[in-house]
C-alpha cells in the first residue's frame, strides 16, 4: 500500500534581517566565551591576591622589624649627619679669603719704592690704599710694578685718586682697588 | 497567533539566553573582576616599592650596626671648639685673649655685640655662613703680628673668627693701628639624618686640621655660679 503524501514546491519567502540572523549565531557563542573568560580571569586574580596578600604580610612584618632597627640607630645617623654637616659649615668659613694673605700683597708694595702708610679692607675684596712717594720718578717706578700685578691678577680694577705733592717733595697719593685671585710668593 | 510568538521565542531564545549572559558578565567584571585587578596591582605595587625601601633601609642597618660612633663622637666635641652650638660670649671673650696672648698684639678695646642674651632662639644676626656674634676690635702692633693674628683667627685652635673688614694706619715707627670688624660664627646644632658615615676627604682634610690644631687643647672647666637658676650668665 502506497502512503500519500503531499508535496510543497513553494518556497518559503525568508523575511529575517541579517543582524538577527548574525545575533542568533554569535550571541550564544559570545556568551559562553565571555563567562569563560571571566571565570578564568576570576579566579585567576583571585588566587593571585590570596597568594601576594600572604607575601605582604611577610614584607610588612619585615618592613616594622627593619623600621624598629633603624629607629634603634637614629642616633648614630643623627652624629653622623651633624658631624658632616658641622665640618660643611666650616670648610665655607676656611674657603673665605685670608686676610692676612691680602696684607701681604699690599705690604710688598713697599718693595717698589712707595711707603703704605694706611689701607682699608672691606668685605675681602674692596681695598684702598694710601702710600707715599718719595720723588716722581718713584711714583713711575710704581706705576709700572702695579701695571705688572694687575697683569699677574694679583689685583684688578685699580683706579688712583689725585696724588698731593707735598712742601717736602713727597708724593701722597690713594690708590683704590679689588683683590685679585692670584696669591703673592711669600 | 500564540504559534506565532511561541516560533520567535523558540526561534531566539540562544540568542537572548546569549545576550543575557554578556550582560551579566559585564556586571560582574565591572563589580568583581576589575577591583580584584584593582587590588592584586596596588598590592604588587606595594611590596615592589617596600622590598626596594627595605633594600636600602638594610644597607643603613649594615653600615650603621657595625659603624663605631666614638670616633665621632669626639669629633663633634672637637668641632664645636671650632664653631660652638651657642653664643657663648664668655668662650669669645676667652678667644680674644687666647690670640692676643699667641700673636703678640695688643687688643686696645674690643667689643662684641651682645644681641639678645635671654634666650638663644632670640633675634640673631646670621649671614650665609650661620649666626655670629659681631666684633670689633682695635689691635695694636706691628705689620707681622697683626699677620699672626689674622692668621690664627681661623686656624683651628679655637672658635673661628672671620675678619672681613679692616682699617689700618701704619705710624713711621712701623706699628700698626688696625681697627677690625670680624664675626664670630655659632649654631644650634641640628640634628640631621645622614646616609654617609664616611667623611669625604675635603671633610677629613679640615677634621685633620681641627685635630691637629687642637693636639693640646686643654678643656678649662667653668665652675663659676652666676646669679639664680642659671648655670652662667651667658649660657643656657
Amino acid at each position: 500500500m502506497i502512503e500519500k503524501r503531499q508535496l510543497n514546491l513553494i518556497i518559503l519567502k525568508d523575511d529575517e534581517l541579517p543582524i538577527l540572523k548574525s545575533a542568533r549565531k554569535y550571541l550564544p557563542i559570545a556568551g559562553f566565551i565571555s563567562l569563560a573568560v571571566f571565570l578564568c580571569g576570576y579566579f585567576y586574580y583571585y588566587n593571585n591576591i590570596v597568594k601576594i596578600s600572604s607575601v605582604q604580610e611577610k614584607i610588612d612584618s619585615d618592613y616594622r622589624m627593619y623600621e624598629k632597627r633603624i629607629e634603634n640607630l637614629r642616633a648614630k645617623q643623627q652624629l653622623t649627619g651633624t658631624v658632616i654637616s658641622r665640618l660643611d659649615q666650616v670648610i665655607k668659613l676656611e674657603k673665605l679669603p685670608k686676610q692676612e694673605l691680602t696684607i701681604d700683597k699690599i705690604m710688598s708694595l713697599e718693595d717698589y719704592g712707595v711707603t703704605v702708610t694706611g689701607y682699608t679692607i672691606s668685605d675681602f675684596e674692596k681695598i684702598s690704599i694710601s702710600m707715599t712717594a718719595s720723588s716722581s720718578a718713584a711714583l713711575d717706578n710704581f706705576v709700572e710694578a702695579i701695571h705688572e700685578k694687575e697683569k699677574n691678577k694679583e689685583f684688578k680694577e685699580i683706579f688712583a685718586r689725585s696724588v698731593v705733592r707735598e712742601k717736602d717733595g713727597y708724593y701722597n697719593f690713594v690708590l683704590e682697588l679689588k683683590n685679585g685671585a692670584a696669591k703673592t710668593s711669600g | 497567533m500564540n504559534q506565532h510568538v511561541l516560533n520567535i521565542i523558540k526561534k531566539y531564545q540562544w540568542a537572548v539566553g546569549g545576550a543575557m549572559v554578556l550582560m551579566v558578565v559585564l556586571w560582574l567584571t565591572y563589580s568583581l573582576l576589575v577591583p580584584n585587578i584593582s587590588k592584586y596591582e596596588a598590592i604588587k605595587s606595594s611590596n615592589t616599592s617596600r622590598q626596594k625601601k627595605m633594600a636600602d633601609m638594610l644597607g643603613q642597618i649594615s653600615k650603621f650596626e657595625t659603624l663605631n660612633t666614638q670616633q665621632y663622637e669626639r669629633d663633634l666635641v672637637n668641632i664645636i671648639r671650632v664653631l660652638p652650638s651657642e653664643k657663648d660670649f664668655l668662650s669669645a671673650f676667652d678667644r680674644v685673649d687666647q690670640l692676643q696672648r699667641s700673636s703678640g698684639v695688643t687688643i686696645d678695646s674690643l667689643t662684641i655685640d651682645l644681641g639678645s642674651v635671654s634666650t638663644v632662639s632670640a633675634a640673631k644676626k646670621a649671614d650665609q655662613y650661620g649666626s655670629y656674634l659681631a666684633l670689633s676690635l682695635s689691635v695694636r702692633g706691628t705689620s707681622e703680628q697683626l699677620k699672626t693674628f689674622l692668621s690664627k683667627t681661623n686656624d683651628f685652635s679655637g672658635r673661628i673668627i672671620i675678619v672681613s673688614n679692616i682699617k689700618s694706619g701704619i705710624k713711621n715707627s712701623g706699628d700698626i693701628q688696625s681697627h677690625l670688624e670680624a664675626k664670630m660664627y655659632f649654631g644650634a646644632l641640628k640634628y640631621a639624618d645622614s646616609d654617609n658615615i664616611q667623611l669625604s676627604q675635603a671633610q677629613q682634610t679640615v677634621m685633620d686640621k681641627i685635630l691637629a690644631s687642637q693636639a693640646f687643647f686643654v678643656q678649662t672647666e667653668d665652675t663659676g655660679v652666676v646669679g639664680k637658676g642659671k648655670k652662667n650668665l651667658f649660657t643656657r
